[in-house]
């Protein structure tokens, strides 16, 4: 990283850090909480410096990214309860082991994050197609739309992924 | 990130339309090949496509069981819905056509007394899947019977008819040792493959696409490694080196030929069939090159009438027969 990125980022944290604790601790229950995401804001920006480049206005970008990172958080609790929902219904033998698990979670985390913001019939549909294994008309039949609706929604996840790819 | 030349966004949504079509799962022959055709037609529309795969290289690399916890989390997300989430995926998977009685099996078996063996079987024209409790993945082709067998100390399928894929998954730490698959007087081996074994008429065959499999014989035994077919003729292990055909191939719902000779191309595909398939010896030796839908088997008949110079014999449903034009 060029020395001078990293100089503006130290004088973005020694000038906005504690203001953005403090704007986070209004918003959220707990100051850990809060002390946690601002951490995680900075080091969003440590990881990629190229970030300061879109940085006009030093607080409202710190808000943007510090609130992308709480959606972002509140998604992940949520797909891991409903990773360890699906676990404990499972029958014993079939339980994968703590690691497995663990890279299971990993990718479950990437895909729900790469569907995130499509809309639901086109992910249900992606799902059905591409986890499943069902064939179109199936599909239609489950969604109650027809097949060639199912096509459309296809071609909008797949379009969907593509972009989200590039987003990385 | 790797800087890559950029995708012009009409080359894009073509290769966005066909991926969709192939995946509609009534894909025909011809649909399949145009869209080779596409993909072969500018460097442009490969990269489009590659990058449509790259885009969904998290899931290519999950084992069938794996997909099935991955959507049914992701499921019960979208939908918020905390029932029975485990049943709910057993019923789904019935709905499947032509899994429904291995999954009925399968879930009675598994929730039951382990160590007995569980049957698995598919009828003619039938394909189907199942992910044993171990981990390890299992599909049968048409018209197989299996026995499974999972006890302390126990990894074991008996190969008893047909045709099956076996990925051999030790993900639970309850089954480390290594998995047997059994057919006749040969005994396989293998912690981590991912092979097909297929009893044939006169021999048994075997493709080992991941991992290593060790093979015994009646007499002989050796290792077999990724990419490697084996055909077992009696006591004898003889490297299979026709490849005409794609064994493989069923997996994807298609019987893959290259320059085939149109008399084992009708012969692999009346096993997908009920009643006789015949090819008549005055046709015998043309060569078929294509993919053809195996769940339509009347349609890949068609579709031979339209790119080899031959016609179909109907005596009836259940009797026909290809014979020169």
């Amino acid at each position: 990283m060029p020395s001078s990125r990293s100089a503006d980022i130290a004088l973005l944290y020694d000038q906005h850090h504690r203001w953005l604790v403090g704007w986070l601790k209004r918003r959220l229950n707990g100051g850990d909480e809060a002390l946690d995401l601002t951490q995680d804001t900075f080091l969003k920006l440590l990881d990629r410096p190229q970030l300061l480049d879109e940085v006009r206005e030093p607080r409202a970008w710190l808000v943007t990214v510090a609130q992308r990172l709480m959606i972002n958080q509140a998604r992940r609790r949520k797909l891991e309860l409903a990773w360890r929902e699906m676990l404990a219904q499972m029958p014993e033998p079939e339980v994968p082991s703590p690691e497995h698990q663990l890279s299971l979670l990993q990718v479950l985390d990437r895909l729900d994050a790469m569907l995130d913001g499509l809309n639901p019939k086109a992910r249900a549909a992606y799902l059905l197609s591409r986890l499943d294994g069902l064939p179109y008309t199936d599909i239609a039949a489950r969604l109650g739309v027809s097949v060639s609706s199912v096509e459309k929604y296809m071609v909008t996840a797949i379009r969907h992924c593509y972009v989200f790819r590039q987003s990385l | 990130m790797t800087a890559r030349p950029a995708i012009s966004s009409a080359v894009l949504e073509q290769a966005i339309a066909w991926k969709a079509r192939l995946l509609s799962g009534a894909a025909s022959a011809d649909t399949l090949r145009e869209c080779e055709r596409w993909r072969n037609a500018q460097p442009s529309h490969e990269q489009a496509w590659q990058a449509l795969e790259e885009a969904e290289s998290g899931i290519a690399g999950l084992s069938t069981g794996e997909r099935r916890l991955v959507s049914g989390t992701l499921e019960a997300m979208a939908q918020d819905r905390r029932v029975d989430l485990h049943r709910r995926r057993v019923i789904k998977s019935l709905m499947l056509a032509g899994l429904a009685a291995p999954a009925l099996f399968a879930w009675r078996e598994y929730n039951g007394s382990f160590g007995l063996p569980t049957d698995y079987a598919t009828r003619v024209g039938q394909r189907s899947q199942v992910t044993l409790p171990d981990g390890s993945g299992l599909r049968l082709n048409t018209d197989s019977a299996v026995d499974v067998r999972l006890a302390a100390g126990e990894r074991r399928i008996l190969l008893r008819r047909g045709e099956i894929f076996v990925e051999a998954g030790g993900t639970h730490a309850a089954w480390q040792q290594p998995l047997t698959v059994q057919a006749g007087a040969l005994r396989l081996t293998s912690a981590d493959g991912a092979f097909l074994l297929h009893r044939r008429p006169h021999h048994d065959y075997l493709q080992v696409r991941a991992g290593r499999v060790d093979v015994q014989g009646a007499v002989q035994s050796m290792t077999a490694q990724a990419g490697e077919c084996w055909r077992v003729e009696g006591a004898r292990l003889v490297q299979e080196t026709d490849t005409t055909f794609d064994a493989t191939g069923w997996l994807d719902g298609a019987l893959v030929a290259q320059q085939m000779p149109l008399e084992r191309f009708v012969q692999e595909l009346g096993r997908y069939r009920r009643g006789w398939l015949g090819c008549d010896a005055d046709a015998a030796g043309l060569r078929v090159s294509g993919v053809f839908q195996l769940d339509d088997t009347d349609r890949a008949l068609t579709a031979l009438t339209r790119v080899l110079p031959v016609r179909l014999a109907w005596r009836s449903p259940y009797w026909v027969s290809v014979v020169p034009a």
